[in-house]
């Protein structure tokens, strides 16, 4: 009886110094059911995050190979191999989409940029320093923040500062097709539902030639796993190029290093000379200007 | 019966040194398009592309000799397009629509579009929407 | 009286709305007489208020949360025959803001661009509102810049002399600017430029796709910017800035409260950042905004500007910034910037440096 009440007693201080704990971290907003909530009972995503997988190469799992120029790049751009985050382990290619993925592979890292609409049928969009689309700005190997807000989320992305709006209340259907898509969001108890549409088609999913169409339709869901754990997945849908709606998932990690906070990641200046040296429209600048 | 505007040509090359007074330049646009060029087009619609910072409109456009080119126009900023409620579907491909501008530079088919007007004289992004436009479409 | 109900109603309705607005945008106008008379109602209405507080978010900050717009016909600086009025009256306001709308709305037959009201490019379309200030800059009092230090006028006089040496083919980095490139919006660390009324509307009277919003968590404020669709982060806790070797283009913010007012200290920008603006400044510029909701529908905001390599003494300007409707869209200039490529490709055939392909 003694030892149980101290017992109790400790471990109260242990759930007290805990609740205590939360409390600092997060000014202002309770603790409830384990995870810290927001003044609207939800769970807080609020905070800096980073998925840590080579998704990004493949999302299919692949072995390490050498990355193109490895007679520049050595190791520096090499592929590290992954076990992928496609449940199932294969992509429900149709078989004449199935074609085109591969042709996309080939010609990755071809930049052929005219005034022309028929300037997206070639290469990874990332190499060009163009929007990533989603899912894959989840899993690019740079760090994301989440602004939580009751009647909208907002997710910035360092690579490139992409943003996208998860629209909470009120909604609205994709007024355009846009490179990150258009998010409607709603809580299913503690997991966030995201139905994605409206994408315009150009985005790819890795860097090896894996893609969708604007007919696209992602549905993610966001669950907090404790406070520094969200796990992601996400449902996508594309009859033009699927036979089937197939998942991805994996976990997504809280930044935590004190003070941490997003950098620029503006690309647009390296890619330029890329693009446009082979239209004659590219001169690096007089070293005297600025 | 025109005039040409020099001062936009010089705009275009001022636009490399530093001003006193902030650059209000959206673009340098008088440098992509030839004001001594004036066009007026009419054809259909073959493709809207509403991307920013401007819009692009495809038409085809038929020749006295019964041949036909597609024509590349460009507009306005899409982010102001869709404030007018402009959607995808609001220019619908095969929609005839005419167009005033000026010709790049460059000698391709391509025009900056003062306006846009549909064949009874309304123009066509002013809120109006095509004829035989149900504006509900998707153009999948 | 109708209408003065109306006034009230609508305010009503505008004071109920929650701060996400409406679902769908509101249309942009097409006439002037109305876009004229909506602007000065609701300036009025909101200068009418008395004892208004504003709202505080759930966590109990200022709420100043919203869409925004950056768009003004207020010039920067004040217009020399205006030289000791910093002031309109309420009647010359009006005037001004009709006069300029006006000639904003016109469109010179031999501009090789847009009609840009039937795209809704002018600012009066996007919700400017009238000014009482002849001026954004209220610092120097003259409401000028001050004057250039004679480090800025050696570093203006180099450029312009490097810029007409330049590699003879005009190219992407020499000759395309900063937004032409898609590198940077056209409104960012200032948020404001001022506008230039009475100018054609191919040099953007008053300012295009102005909007902005402001996004607000416990610990952060988030501004974003509709032209090229950019982001600042403001952190509120009190971290120490970034080491002074860190350059952004858009610098690195900190903010806090004073009472009601948010204020931002932003520092290191790289050195391009303000080559475009305001004549050429280095990266050793220094910003502090100030963000104070006056009304249900406004939001004052100021800046000071000190860079010590450019201008003798440091300059403050402000706006009242109007509410707008939601939403901001995505604006991917880069990913399809066909803009640049014809831009770059006619001054090469202008400046006859274009090589035969």
């Amino acid at each position: 009886m003694h030892i149980r009440r101290k017992a109790l007693m400790a471990a109260a201080a242990v759930v007290a110094v805990a609740v205590l704990w939360f409390a600092a971290t997060v000014p202002g907003q309770g603790q409830a059911g384990g995870l810290t909530r927001t003044e609207d009972g939800r769970p807080n995503l609020n905070g800096i995050w980073q998925s840590v997988t080579t998704a990004n190469w493949d999302i299919e799992a692949h072995h390490a190979e050498a990355g193109p120029h490895p007679e520049i790049m050595g190791a520096w751009g090499a592929q590290p191999g992954g076990m992928g985050i496609v449940e199932g382990g294969t992509i429900p290619y149709k078989p004449e989409a199935l074609e085109r993925k591969k042709e996309n592979f080939k010609n990755r890292m071809v930049v052929k940029v005219t005034n022309d609409p028929s300037r997206f049928d070639y290469g990874d969009p990332e190499l060009q320093c163009y929007r990533p689309g989603v899912p894959r700005a989840n899993y690019m190997p740079f760090p994301f923040q989440i602004f939580q807000n009751r009647d909208q989320i907002l997710i910035v992305y360092e690579y490139k500062g992409s943003m996208r709006h998860i629209y909470i209340d009120p909604q609205m259907e994709a007024p355009v097709d846009s490179w990150m898509g258009w998010s409607n969001g709603k809580w299913e108890g503690d997991t966030l539902v995201v139905d994605v549409r409206g994408f315009n088609g150009h985005t790819w999913f890795d860097r090896a030639g894996n893609y969708a169409t604007d007919a696209a339709h992602i549905v993610e869901r966001w669950t907090l796993r404790g406070p520094d754990h969200l796990m992601y997945e996400a449902t996508i849908e594309d009859p033009n190029v699927y036979t089937r709606p197939w998942k991805i998932s994996f976990p997504i990690y809280r930044r935590l290093e004190p003070n941490v906070q997003l950098m620029e990641f503006n690309c647009v200046p390296f890619v330029e000379e890329m693009m446009y040296a082979p239209l004659g429209l590219y001169h690096p600048p007089d070293r005297s200007t600025r | 019966m025109r005039t040409t505007v020099k001062i936009l040509g010089i705009i275009a090359v001022l636009g490399v040194l530093p001003a006193a007074a902030p650059i209000h330049a959206h673009h340098s646009f008088a440098a992509a398009f030839d004001e001594t060029k004036p066009i007026n087009l009419q054809g259909t619609v073959t493709k809207v592309e509403l991307v920013n910072p401007h819009s692009w409109v495809w038409i085809d456009v038929k020749g006295a000799d019964g041949a036909t080119t597609n024509w590349g126009l460009e507009g306005g900023p899409p982010v102001n397009l869709f404030r007018n409620g402009v959607t995808k579907a609001s220019l619908p491909v095969g929609s005839e629509i005419k167009i005033f501008g000026y010709q790049a530079k460059s000698g391709e088919n391509k025009a900056v579009a003062v306006f846009f007007e549909y064949p009874d004289g309304r123009k066509v992004f002013m809120g109006g929407s095509a004829p035989g436009a149900d504006g509900k479409g998707q153009n999948r | 009286m109708a209408a003065s109900a109306l006034m009230v109603a609508g305010m009503a309705v505008v004071l109920a709305q929650a701060p996400s607005g409406t679902a769908a945008p509101e249309r942009s106008p097409f006439n002037t007489d109305e876009a004229i008379k909506k602007a000065a109602d609701r300036t009025r209405a909101e200068a009418a208020l008395k004892n208004w507080t504003v709202s505080r978010t759930p966590w109990g900050d200022p709420d100043l949360r919203g869409y925004w717009l950056l768009a003004t016909y207020t010039p920067l600086e004040r217009p020399a025959e205006l030289a000791d009025k910093p002031f309109y009256t309420e009647e010359e306001a009006l005037a001004a803001f009709k006069k300029a709308v006006e000639s904003d709305s016109e469109v010179d037959p031999r501009t090789v661009h847009y009609d840009w009201k039937e795209f809704g490019m002018d600012a009066w379309q996007a919700g400017a509102t009238p000014n009482l200030r002849t001026s954004l800059i209220v610092d120097p009092p003259d409401g000028r810049l001050p004057p250039w230090t004679p480090e800025a006028q050696q570093r203006r006089a180099a450029a312009a002399a490097a810029a007409r040496a330049r590699n003879p083919a005009a190219g992407i980095r020499t000759f395309g600017n900063l937004y032409t490139r898609c590198v940077l919006g056209l409104y960012g660390a200032p948020l404001i430029r001022g506008g230039a009324p009475g100018a054609t509307a191919a040099s953007a009277a008053a300012g295009v796709s102005a909007e902005s919003q402001l996004v607000q968590t416990p610990g952060y404020v988030v501004i974003l910017l509709q032209t090229n669709s950019e982001v600042r982060i403001i952190p509120l806790d009190g971290r120490p800035p970034l080491p002074n070797n860190v350059r952004h283009w858009l610098g690195d913010s900190r903010g806090r409260w004073e009472g009601d007012t948010l204020v931002v200290e932003t520092a290191n920008f790289n050195e391009l950042s303000h080559s475009r603006n305001f004549g050429g400044a280095t990266g050793a510029l220094r910003l502090v905004e100030r963000f104070t909701r006056i009304g249900p529908n406004t939001l004052r905001y100021q800046y000071t500007i000190t860079d010590p390599n450019t201008w003798t003494r440091p300059f403050s300007a402000e706006a009242p910034l109007p509410r707008i409707d939601p939403p901001l869209y995505e604006f991917a200039c880069h990913e399809q910037n066909y803009g640049v490529i014809n831009v770059v490709t006619g001054t090469q055939i202008s400046e006859g440096s274009r090589k035969a392909r």
